[in-house]
């Protein structure tokens, strides 16, 4: 591919010429002269060209609120005796196993310190409508092993609040863009000639997020949490102890500043992905940088409702998930191996003998 | 317009002769000793040079013989000059060689050159008959004579004589020029009617005799059978700037060819260089268009490329007698149905390949579907559903030209057309051809 660029003279737009006898580059329309090692350099740091601000994305900590001292009469802390997990619940969960591993708890004390939630959503789907949900996840499931249907395991699902960092923004970001555009095609014997337009797109702006949800446990694992969004934030209420019976509370164990690197790459992606949309006009859009500057921003502490199920199977241990609110299921399924192969041999067999079959009608037809 | 002022001014002195003697100078300038004139024409023409000798001073003479009493062509020619004045144009017709021989003497070297003879040359063979073409030969000589301003007198003509006769050394440097020409002449004008050579010719000598004998009589029973001369010739070098041009001479001046338009096709390969030419001529440009010939390149270039040159000549000859017998059907081997034959069955091949490929494709596919609804869990890589609505304001926004290019890519475009391509060599006889390494 042979290729023919083309410089512009800064002070009037025209095309610059490289004149020999000179050795610089020229501008035919204004005569203006350029170093052809200056105007490569400058022509280079337009290309890579940065933000011209740069990132702040400090976030205020404080969030949650003080417990009252009758609030937690009747609250107690369940510990795990095998993975260490901590529960908070009421004497209704004596008998309980652990959510997370499906293991023995025992009840340590009283709960008390910690901050105390901002707001709450409570659980609108009941365990009924977990089970017949999960149930339902696993239908048309054919790849699934089969003993993992067994549903007497579904009877082990648990209602658990489990803790959120909520994160309001307000923010200007300012994203730089590298664009191509297609001007012009036409063919000069046998060659296929395209011009190509090259430009620097820079765009900013302002825009704000509402209750981005980061979960405080580490038992919960980010992946599964983050796949049980969104939320209805418009359902919360403020927090209530009453909420809690007949549930479990997971504790918080991940504060917000741990939190601050995970909301703040989904808070500059969104910000991009925002500017990006009002680049139009190209056939080719590269970004090469962004810088986002946070301001009003607020963090609150609420627990979302979350319907746990642990399964082992083969030694190993699947958790799954249902948003007690909207009823989302997430969670990964184990893979029967040999049945994926006998499904890949059987589906090739069927469409070789298709396809073969189309192809040689084809032919007799052509 | 000039061609019927010319004729008209023949038909007007012939007139003239008519009412005047024969022979001037009991000279003839018509010799027909092989009789292809009759005598009623031989008559006529006699009476038209005889005038145009009185009227411009320069004799017209034609001669046609198969007898020059052992001389060759320019002896002859200067021998029977001295019959004439000094300023006469001499046209010999050898019909024992089949060699067409023109010359010029005297003041009449100033005014023709190398093409005026040419021309006349051309016009003396085109026609179908000897009267006609003997005609045709005046009417060019008068016409080339005329545009040249040439016009003497009796009188003049006799000062012309004196002035040659007292420049001597100059006059000789003039005849020397007249050779020249007739060098220049002979060989690229002359192509003889009747086939010169065998239709294989091995110069290069890369087959044995047994080879040889094989291949020739393969190809003369082709060419008899088709009356269309197949024809193989190997030479060690050529002198042209292209394989195409020595392909073309050498068919042309060997006298190949079939019919008026001599129909035939020549493979032609030089040695040295590993250079192959096919050229068609006459029905040849329609049988073998460009599309066929490059073809039949393909087919045979393998077996050159190993020195198989037996096997390659036998399928060139076998090629050449398919390809006749197709054009000769109404519809020659070109693109729109050799390419269809070879897509059929490169189609045939790939249709199988892709058969498999999409059912190994769409069974890993839909395969792969199935597993993938057993993953449910991703990480969240924005918060897109947590922006709050109308919340974006631009505050900036450039967009700034940097710098263009133009990017070439080569795609050379299918050929769809067919048909051939016209060319020609020295000779200006038409043909069409494809050349290679090998």
């Amino acid at each position: 591919m042979a290729e023919m660029m083309e410089y512009k003279c800064p002070y009037c737009g025209g095309g610059l010429e490289f004149n020999a006898s000179l050795q610089k580059l020229k501008c035919p329309f204004c005569d203006s002269e350029f170093e052809l090692s200056e105007f490569q350099a400058s022509s280079a740091q337009t290309g890579t060209s940065k933000p011209k601000s740069e990132d702040h994305m400090e976030w205020d900590t404080q969030a949650g609120g003080v417990w009252q001292t009758d609030e937690l009469n009747g609250m107690h802390v369940y510990k795990c005796q095998s993975c260490g997990g901590e529960i908070v619940g009421d004497e209704t969960l004596a008998a309980s196993k652990c959510p997370y591993c499906d293991s023995p708890m025992v009840m340590t004390g009283q709960f008390s310190g910690d901050l105390r939630p901002d707001c709450i959503i409570p659980f609108k789907v009941d365990k009924k409508a977990a089970k017949e949900a999960f149930a339902s996840h696993l239908l048309d499931k054919k790849l699934l092993p089969a003993p993992f249907k067994d549903r007497h395991r579904i009877e082990e699902i648990k209602g658990v609040y489990v803790p959120f960092w909520l994160f309001d923004t307000e923010l200007e970001a300012e994203a730089v863009f590298n664009c191509e555009r297609t001007m012009a095609t036409w063919r000069e014997g046998d060659d296929d000639c395209t011009e190509i337009h090259y430009y620097e797109v820079i765009r900013g702006g302002s825009l704000a997020f509402d209750r981005i949800p980061v979960d405080g446990s580490s038992k919960m694992p980010d992946d599964l949490m983050e796949s049980l969004e969104p939320f209805d934030f418009s359902e919360a209420v403020d927090f209530n102890t009453a909420y809690l019976a007949g549930y479990m509370a997971d504790k918080y164990d991940v504060d917000i500043e741990s939190s601050i690197e995970n909301i703040n790459r989904r808070v500059r992606t969104s910000a991009e992905q925002a500017l990006r949309s009002t680049v139009e006009g190209y056939e080719c859009v590269i970004p090469m940088g962004s810088a986002v500057q946070l301001k009003n921003n607020i963090v609150r502490y609420a627990l979302y409702p979350v319907w746990i199920l642990n399964v082992e199977w083969n030694n190993e241990k699947y958790m799954f998930a249902m948003n007690g609110q909207t009823g989302k299921f997430v969670g990964e399924l184990p893979l029967d191996v040999q049945a994926k192969k006998s499904m890949f041999r059987k589906r090739l067999g069927i469409m070789s003998v298709v396809s073969f079959l189309i192809a040689l009608a084809a032919m007799f037809i052509l | 317009m000039k061609k019927r002022f010319i004729s008209i001014l023949l038909v007007f002195l012939l007139a003239i002769g008519m009412t005047m003697s024969v022979y001037a100078d009991d000279v003839p300038y018509i010799i027909d000793d092989c009789d292809v004139l009759e005598d009623t024409e031989e008559y006529e023409l006699s009476m038209l040079a005889d005038v145009v000798a009185d009227t411009y001073g320069v004799q017209i003479v034609y001669i046609c013989t198969d007898d020059l009493g052992g001389m060759d062509n320019e002896s002859y020619v200067a021998q029977i000059c001295g019959n004439y004045s000094s300023d006469c144009i001499i046209l010999l017709d050898n019909q024992a060689e089949g060699i067409i021989y023109i010359e010029a003497f005297g003041s009449v070297l100033n005014v023709i050159d190398n093409d005026d003879c040419i021309t006349m040359l051309d016009a003396y063979n085109g026609p179908a008959t000897f009267y006609e073409g003997v005609q045709l030969y005046y009417e060019e000589a008068m016409e080339i004579i005329l545009m040249a301003g040439y016009y003497v007198t009796e009188t003049q003509a006799q000062e012309t004589e004196a002035t040659v006769e007292t420049q001597a050394p100059e006059t000789e440097a003039v005849v020397e020029t007249a050779v020249e020409t007739e060098i220049l002449i002979t060989d690229p004008a002359v192509i003889p009617e009747e086939r010169q050579l065998p239709r294989l010719v091995d110069e290069a000598d890369i087959l044995t005799d047994a080879e040889e004998a094989d291949i020739l009589a393969k190809l003369d029973e082709i060419s008899e059978r088709q009356e269309f001369d197949v024809v193989i010739a190997t030479v060690e070098s050529f002198t042209q700037d292209e394989v195409k041009f020595a392909a073309y001479d050498y068919y042309d001046y060997n006298g190949f060819g079939y019919g008026e338009d001599n129909s035939g096709v020549l493979l032609f390969m030089s040695m040295s260089n590993r250079k192959m030419n096919i050229s068609g001529t006459g029905y040849g440009i329609e049988a073998f268009t460009d599309f066929g010939r490059e073809k039949i390149i393909e087919q045979i270039k393998p077996e050159l490329g190993e020195d198989q040159y037996y096997d390659a000549f036998i399928e060139f000859a076998s090629l050449a007698d398919d390809y006749i017998t197709q054009a000769k059907s109404g519809d020659p081997y070109d693109v729109h149905n050799l390419k269809e034959e070879t897509d059929k069955t490169a189609v045939a091949g790939i249709a199988l390949i892709v058969c498999e490929l999409i059912s190994i494709i769409a069974a890993k596919v839909t395969t792969e579907a199935e597993a993938g609804k057993l993953k449910s869990v991703k990480y969240a890589t924005n918060a897109q559903n947590y922006l709050r609505q109308g919340s974006l304001q631009l505050t900036e926004r450039y967009d700034t030209f940097m710098y263009s290019d133009i990017q070439r890519v080569y795609n050379p475009k299918d050929r769809d057309g067919g048909g051939s391509t016209i060319d020609s060599g020295s000779s200006g006889v038409e043909h069409s051809s494809s050349s290679d390494d090998f």
